[in-house]
């Protein structure tokens, strides 16, 4: 298996442990002390300073002086980088929309004359922008080696 | 509708069963774009090819051909 591969894995894990950590704590404070306390379950998302290991995964080929990424695994890491900002383009223009609707739903049409967003949104946009790039780049990442490998007919 | 086809696998077969791996080392490069390059799934750059008819010591030409 690739290193790339075990990376990509390796991120979507942490990814997945951090989202599940955070939407439990969120839950569990928002029952046991109300939803304004339940904002300290953001700190779970500092799980993610995990991803910084992701290196670990590449020092095999680098202390043998092996090829750690040749020009096809290139390609396949800046196609889905490529990529996951894209995806990140296109949550950030949701992010942007997004609230006009939430105002709306919580406080009725009239309050869109002169909408208001609390600030705390704002890490949350923040953090989940990075998650949105980190799951799309590894997903892109796995989809790539496993199926077409850039075939590219023309 | 062109496609490049390879004869990498052969090749290799002829030049005393050499591994995929072996290949990879002498081209620079991962055995997986080896795996990949065999089943056509990825074309390689020209640089790439050059190195890789290199290894064999034959043209360009003889390693990778252009199919209509």
């Amino acid at each position: 298996m690739h290193s790339q591969v075990k990376h990509a894995r390796f991120n979507l894990i942490v990814c997945a442990l951090a989202i599940f950590l955070t939407a439990a704590a969120y839950l569990l404070i928002s029952v046991l002390a109300g939803p304004h306390k339940a904002r300290g379950a953001l700190g779970f998302l500092g799980l993610l300073g995990l991803l910084g290991f992701g290196r670990i995964f590449y020092r095999k080929e680098t202390a043998e002086g092996g090829v750690v990424l040749d020009e096809r695994d290139s390609q396949i890491r800046d196609r889905s980088q490529v990529l996951a900002w894209r995806v990140v383009w296109l949550y950030w223009g949701l992010m942007c929309m997004g609230p006009w609707l939430w105002v709306a739903l919580r406080s009725g049409l009239a309050a869109l004359e002169a909408p208001t967003v609390p600030v705390e949104v704002l890490p949350w946009v923040f953090m989940v922008a990075f998650l949105v790039f980190t799951i799309a780049w590894s997903i892109s990442i796995l989809v790539n080696y496993r199926t077409r490998g850039l075939t590219r007919d023309e | 509708m062109s496609k490049l086809q390879n004869r990498i696998r052969r090749l290799r077969f002829e030049h005393g069963e050499m591994t995929q791996q072996k290949l990879a080392e002498k081209a620079g490069v991962t055995r997986q774009t080896i795996i990949a390059l065999e089943a056509s799934q990825y074309f390689p750059s020209l640089l790439l090819a050059f190195r890789i008819a290199r290894v064999f010591e034959v043209p360009i030409e003889q390693v990778f051909q252009l199919e209509e």
